[in-house]
């Protein structure tokens, strides 16, 4: 059996902060951090693809 | 018989869980049953971007082809075999982020452009194997103990 006390620490990555805005707009949003993923498997087999990549912040807005 | 062809005991699943799958039509199902609680949604595992969800005693974790799984939060999943053809995805799974600091008339107080911020820091995903000597081999190596080995663990970063 896989031995749980092993020191593995993995968590969802944090988002960035917002962009700042000008004297007229608002920040942007920040981006998203990914998510993290663990296998416990005897056997893998990957013929695709794993992301876990944050996204990209958002545009400050013309509101202001 | 040489040590190469006994049997080990690595265990990390018993399989009764049934199978956790995204067929080809696009159907999430854990031993059939598509509205296990720790889907978000037909197509997503976990329940939020800040909660654990582990899946137990899968027997096989497939992904079709041309399929996606979404992933919220930490995922972990313990099978006898996971497969995956199609794809994985935790991109913007992890936490939200932050605003820029607002002035008092609710406008950003830094800077001088409407760019948005960076994206988050990347999640990451593991990939661990491990070994174990069933307590025969330890007899044979004199051993007098069992234990699990931490053969390789790859992370992305």
């Amino acid at each position: 059996m896989y031995d749980s006390s092993l020191p593995l620490t993995l968590r969802p990555g944090s988002g960035g902060g917002g962009g700042a805005g000008s004297s007229s707009t608002n920040g942007g949003a920040g981006g998203t951090g990914g998510a993290a993923i663990i296998f416990y498997s005897e056997e893998i087999v990957l013929n695709g693809n794993i992301y876990a990549n944050g996204s990209n912040g958002g545009r400050g807005d013309n509101n202001g | 018989m040489s040590i190469s062809q006994l049997p080990l005991c690595t265990s990390y699943s018993d399989g009764s869980a049934g199978n956790l799958i995204l067929d080809a039509n696009g159907n999430l199902s854990l031993n059939g049953n598509t509205n296990d609680p720790r889907f978000f949604d037909s197509a997503t595992l976990g329940t939020a971007p800040d909660v654990t969800t582990t899946f137990d005693d899968i027997n096989n974790f497939i992904i079709a082809p041309g399929q996606t799984v979404h992933v919220l939060g930490m995922l972990i999943v313990k099978s006898k075999r996971t497969q995956i053809d199609g794809e994985l995805n935790g991109n913007d799974g992890g936490y939200a982020g932050g605003f820029s600091p607002l002035d008092t008339n609710g406008h950003g107080k830094n800077g001088n452009t409407y760019s948005g911020g960076g994206g988050g820091s990347h999640g990451k995903f593991c990939v661990l194997s491990f070994d174990c000597l069933c307590p025969t081999i330890a007899n044979v190596l004199n051993l007098s103990f069992t234990c699990c080995l931490l053969i390789s663990l790859t992370c992305s970063w």
